[in-house]
C-alpha cells in the first residue's frame, strides 16, 4: 500500500506524480489568510467531473477565512470537523485509494503536518436525465428508467422499496475501470444460493474494463456459449423491483443504464412491463400470443420445408397445387430459397433497427415491397415461401428478447428438416427441449415454473392471474414464497 | 452428448432422405384405372399438370401402360412418363370388369403398401374398361378422378355410399363381413359422356359375387347404420303421394339363432300431393305406420338380394354375431356362407313423424 508520509511537500509531489496521466486534475495550493505559514493545504480535483462551485464555496473559501487555533493541532482533522462545509467527507491515507477518489470526482486536501488526506464528496459531472428506456415503453406504466449513473440508479431503486428489507452491497470490478457495482436484493425473500452463486462468480470476475453490465452477464452466467440468456436485463426500475419481490438479485453496473437481474428463467421471456399495467385478461391473452409467436417463428419455416418436400401427403390437395403451382419455374431448391430469403428478412430487419425511425420505415417498405413484390415476379422465389418467411419473421419479433435463440434454433431445425423431413424437426425439438432442462440460472432449473407445481408459479407464467390471487412473493424461485 | 451426437450423425441414414423431392418436380397421380387383359394387367393413371400462376392452374392427362403384373405395368408407366409417381393425393382408383370379378386383392394389397398412397382414396369398380371412365372430359371439375371422388362426397345423397382403401381393408379382414364397393359407369346424356353411380359390387372374399341396383343402396347403407338422410315415396290409398324425408335415423342389431335388426326413424314431410292436416296426432301416426310397413318391405327385398340372389354377407350380419355371442359366432363362422343365406333376419321398424309444424300448404 503507498501511504501518505506526512511529509508536506513529498506528498504533493507523490499525488502529482500519480496523477500527472490525466491533464485534467487541477492542484491549488492555499492557506488561510491567518496564521500563514503554519496551516497549508493542496487541492486536488478533477476539472469536469468535481463541481468546482462547490469546492469554491464550502471547501477553500472555509479554510482561506479560518484562523487556526494557537498551539499543537492535526490541521486535516480539524478542516474536516469544524472548517469544511461538505456532507461527505473522510480521511484516507492510501494514496491509491486518494487518485482513484480524485478521478471519480472527489476532492482531496493535503494539509501540511497531517499523515492523512481529506476526501470530499464533490461529485458533479454531468449526465443523462432518467427517459422512458426505448426498448420497455409502456402505455400505462411508469415513464422513468436507468440512467447511467449508478447512485441515481440505487435511488431510483430505494424510492420504491423504502424498507430496511433492502440490501446493497457495493463491489468494485474490472482491474483498471474499477467500476463500481451493487447488487441489491430483498433480505427475506431473496434466493441463497443464487446469491452465494453470484458472490464467487463476481469475485472470479477477471477483466480490466468494465464498462457495461453485459461486460459482467458474460462472464457470472452459465452456459456461456448458449445463445439463450441465463441472465436478464432491465431499463426499469419498476422491473428491476418487481424482480426483487420475486426474489431475484438485482446487480447494477456504474456506467451503465441496464439492470442484470438473476436468477433468470425461460418464464420471463414472455413477460414484459407492460402486461403488469393493464388488465390481467389482456396480459395473460398478450402473453399467450408471444408465446404462439416464439413457436410459430421457430418451426413454421422448418415445417413448411420438410412437408413439400417429403411429406406432401399431409397438404390438402388443393394446398398442393396452389403451392407447386407457384414453385414452377423457380431455380432454387427450396431449403435454399428459404435460407435466402431468411439472411434478407434479418438484414432488413438490422438494418431497420440501425437507422432512424423514418428512413426505418422506408426501408421497410422497400424491402417488403420491392424486393418480395420483384422477387416473386422475377421467380427467384415463389409466393408461399415469402409467406411464410414473413410470417416467422414477423412472429420472431414479438418477443425481442429471443432474437437470437429464434434465428439459430430456426436455423436448426431447417437443417434437420431439410435432411430428414419431420423426423428431423421432430429429433430437433426434442434435443432442443432436453437441452433446456438440463440449463439452469444461479442454481435454479431454467424451465422452473413452466409446469403447474405447487408453489404456484404458474399464476406468472402463461397468464397472468389477477394481483388479489397473487399472494405470495418470491413463488417462482424460492418454493412456497414468503 | 457423444449419444446424442451420434443419433444425429445416423439419423439420416435410418430414415427416408430418399423420400426427399422438391414438390414441383413430382407427379402427381390422381386417379388409376387398373383393367385386366388377356395379356396381364393394364394400368391407366390420371396425371395431374400444373401450370405457372398464382393460383392453382391445372389440367390432367392420362398415360397407360400393360404388364404381367400390375408392378410391372406400373414400372412401365415410370418408363414412359421418366419420373417417379406419387400417390400421395390420387383421389379415385377404378377397377375395370374383369379386375372386379377375380383379382381385386392383388390390387388393394399392392396399393396399399405404397408408403404414400392414402388410406381415404376411394375405390370403384366399372362394368366397362376403367380407363375409359378416366379418359372421359370431367363436366364441372378440372380433373376426372376430383369429379368421381367427388361424386361420393355428396353428404345428403344417400346413394353416395363411399368406399375408402381404409374401411375396405377393415370390412375384408373383419370376420363375418363382406365388401363391397360403389359400381361408376357412363351414360350418353345431352350429346357427351357423364360419370354416374349405379350401386355397388358386392364380393365374396374377393371376387365380385354380385351387384346391387341403385334402389337398394339407401337401404344397405340403412342396414349398416350408415345412412345420414334420404327419402321415403309413401303411396297413400286416399292421399295420394306423400314423401317424407329422413331427418334422424338409426339402425341396431340383436344378433343370436336368428337376427333383429331394429331401425328408429325419425321423419318429416317433404312433399305431398293432398292438404293433409299433419299437425293432427292421427294422420301422424298414419303416416309413422305407413313408413314402418315401407321400410320393412324394402329392407325384406334388400336381405333377399343379399341372401338369395347374390349370397355375401356385406351388411355385415356375422361381425355383428361375432360381436353379441361370440360362442355362438364360433359356432356359426366357419360354415357362415353356406348358413347366411337360410338365416332369418327380422326388422323392426319404429318411426314417428316430427317437424310436424312444417306442411305444405300453398303461400
Amino acid at each position: 500500500m503507498n501511504c501518505l508520509t506526512g511529509d508536506f511537500e513529498k506528498d504533493i509531489s507523490a499525488m502529482e506524480a500519480l496523477l500527472s496521466s490525466d491533464c485534467t486534475v487541477v492542484m491549488h495550493r492555499f492557506e488561510p489568510k491567518n496564521r500563514t505559514g503554519r496551516v497549508a493545504c493542496c487541492l486536488f480535483y478533477c476539472d469536469g467531473m468535481a463541481l468546482s462551485v462547490n469546492i469554491n464555496e464550502n471547501i477553500v473559501r472555509p479554510i482561506v477565512s479560518w484562523q487556526p487555533p494557537e498551539g499543537a493541532f492535526d490541521a486535516a482533522v480539524m478542516i474536516e470537523r469544524r472548517v469544511i462545509n461538505v456532507a461527505e467527507s473522510r480521511r484516507c491515507s492510501d494514496m491509491t485509494e486518494l487518485a482513484d477518489a480524485v478521478l471519480y470526482g472527489d476532492c482531496v486536501i493535503l494539509c501540511r503536518g497531517s499523515s492523512a488526506a481529506i476526501v470530499c464528496g464533490t461529485k458533479g459531472f454531468m449526465s443523462r436525465g432518467p427517459e422512458e428506456p426505448e426498448g420497455e415503453k409502456v402505455i400505462r406504466g411508469p415513464r422513468e428508467g436507468f440512467t447511467e449513473v449508478l447512485l441515481r440508479n440505487l435511488s431510483f431503486i430505494k424510492r420504491r422499496l423504502r424498507t430496511t428489507d433492502l440490501h446493497i452491497e457495493l463491489i468494485r470490478l474490472g482491474s483498471t475501470s474499477n467500476t463500481a457495482c451493487a447488487i441489491c436484493y430483498l433480505d427475506s425473500a431473496v434466493d441463497r444460493i443464487a446469491l452465494d452463486i453470484l458472490r464467487k462468480r463476481l469475485e472470479k470476475v477477471d477483466y480490466d474494463g468494465i464498462l457495461a453490465s453485459n461486460h459482467v452477464a458474460e462472464q457470472i452466467r452459465d452456459h456461456r456459449f448458449s445463445p439463450f440468456h441465463t441472465t436478464g436485463t432491465t431499463e426499469r426500475p419498476d422491473v428491476a423491483c418487481a424482480k426483487m419481490l420475486e426474489g431475484r438479485i438485482c446487480l447494477l453496473v456504474d456506467g451503465s443504464p441496464v439492470a442484470m437481474t438473476l436468477p433468470y428463467l425461460l418464464s420471463e421471456v414472455f413477460q414484459s412491463a407492460e402486461e403488469y399495467y393493464v388488465s390481467y385478461i389482456y396480459a395473460s391473452i398478450s402473453r399467450l400470443l408471444k408465446i404462439m409467436g416464439v413457436l410459430f417463428s421457430v418451426s413454421v419455416v422448418p415445417l413448411y420445408i420438410a412437408i413439400i418436400n417429403f411429406h406432401p401427403e399431409m397438404l390438402p390437395t388443393g394446398l398442393l397445387f396452389s403451392i407447386s403451382s407457384s414453385r414452377e419455374g423457380v431455380p432454387l431448391p427450396s431449403v435454399f430459397e428459404a435460407l435466402a430469403l431468411l439472411t434478407a428478412f434479418d438484414i432488413l430487419r438490422e438494418a431497420g433497427a440501425r437507422t432512424p425511425s423514418g428512413i426505418g420505415s422506408t426501408l421497410s417498405i422497400v424491402g417488403a415491397l420491392v424486393l418480395g413484390q420483384a422477387a416473386v415476379e422475377a421467380r427467384f422465389v415463389s409466393a408461399p415461401m415469402v409467406i411464410v418467411i414473413a410470417f416467422s419473421g414477423i412472429t420472431g419479433i414479438m418477443v425481442a428478447k429471443m432474437q437470437a435463440p429464434i434465428i439459430l434454433t430456426r436455423l436448426g431445425l431447417l437443417a434437420l428438416s431439410a435432411t430428414t423431413g419431420i423426423y428431423g424437426f421432430m429429433l430437433g425439438i426434442i434435443t432442443l427441449f432436453s437441452l433446456l432442462c438440463r440449463m439452469e440460472s444461479f442454481g435454479t432449473a431454467y424451465v422452473s415454473g413452466l409446469g403447474f407445481q405447487r408453489n404456484r408459479s404458474w399464476e406468472d407464467n402463461f397468464i397472468r392471474v389477477p394481483y388479489s390471487l397473487m399472494k405470495k412473493r418470491g413463488r417462482s424461485l424460492s418454493g412456497e414464497g414468503r | 452428448m457423444k449419444r446424442l451426437a451420434a443419433l444425429f450423425l445416423i439419423f439420416p441414414l435410418l430414415c427416408g432422405c430418399s423420400d426427399y423431392a422438391e414438390i414441383d418436380s413430382r407427379t402427381i397421380v390422381s386417379g388409376i384405372a387398373v383393367d385386366k387383359t388377356p395379356s396381364g394387367y393394364s394400368i391407366c393413371c390420371e396425371i395431374t399438370k400444373i401450370h405457372i400462376g398464382s393460383g392453382a392452374n391445372i389440367s390432367a392427362d392420362t398415360v397407360s401402360a400393360s404388364g404381367d403384373s400390375i408392378m410391372n405395368a406400373l414400372r412401365n408407366i415410370l418408363i414412359i412418363s421418366g419420373e417417379k409417381l406419387y400417390f400421395g393425393h390420387t383421389q379415385s382408383v377404378i377397377f375395370g370388369p374383369e379386375m372386379e370379378a377375380s383379382d381385386i386383392m392383388r390390387a388393394v394389397t399392392l396399393f396399399s403398401r405404397q408408403n404414400t398412397f392414402q388410406l381415404s382414396t376411394k375405390l370403384f369398380t366399372s362394368p366397362i374398361p376403367a380407363a375409359d371412365i378416366l379418359n372421359a372430359e370431367p363436366t364441372t371439375e378440372m380433373i376426372n378422378s376430383f369429379e368421381i371422388a367427388k361424386l361420393m362426397s355428396i353428404y345428403s345423397l344417400p346413394e353416395a355410399l363411399e368406399c375408402t382403401l381404409d374401411t375396405f381393408i377393415e370390412d375384408y379382414l373383419t370376420p363375418g363381413t363382406e365388401v363391397f364397393i360403389p359400381r361408376v359407369t357412363q351414360i350418353w346424356q345431352e350429346k357427351e359422356h357423364t360419370t354416374e353411380v349405379s350401386g355397388i359390387s358386392i364380393f365374396k372374399g374377393s371376387a365380385r359375387a354380385g351387384f346391387l341396383d341403385i334402389k337398394y343402396v339407401p337401404w344397405f347403407s340403412l342396414a349398416r347404420n350408415e345412412l345420414k338422410s334420404g327419402l321415403i315415396n309413401l303411396d297413400h290409398p286416399e292421399r295420394g303421394s306423400i314423401v317424407l324425408e329422413i331427418e334422424e335415423c338409426s339402425a341396431s342389431w340383436r344378433a343370436s339363432e336368428e337376427a333383429l335388426l331394429t331401425v328408429d326413424l325419425d321423419l318429416k314431410l317433404v312433399e305431398s300431393d293432398s292438404d293433409m292436416d299433419i299437425l293432427e296426432k292421427d294422420v301422424q301416426s298414419e303416416l309413422a305406420d305407413l313408413a314402418e310397413q315401407e321400410c320393412t318391405a324394402r329392407l325384406g327385398d334388400l336381405f333377399s338380394q343379399l341372401q338369395h340372389t347374390i349370397g355375401s354377407d356385406a351388411v355385415g350380419v356375422g361381425a355383428k354375431i361375432a360381436a353379441q355371442d361370440p360362442l355362438l359366432w364360433a359356432d356359426l363362422e366357419s360354415s357362415w356362407a353356406e348358413i347366411f343365406p337360410d338365416y332369418v333376419i327380422n326388422t323392426c321398424v319404429n318411426a314417428r313423424v316430427i317437424s310436424s309444424g312444417r306442411t305444405t300448404g300453398d303461400f
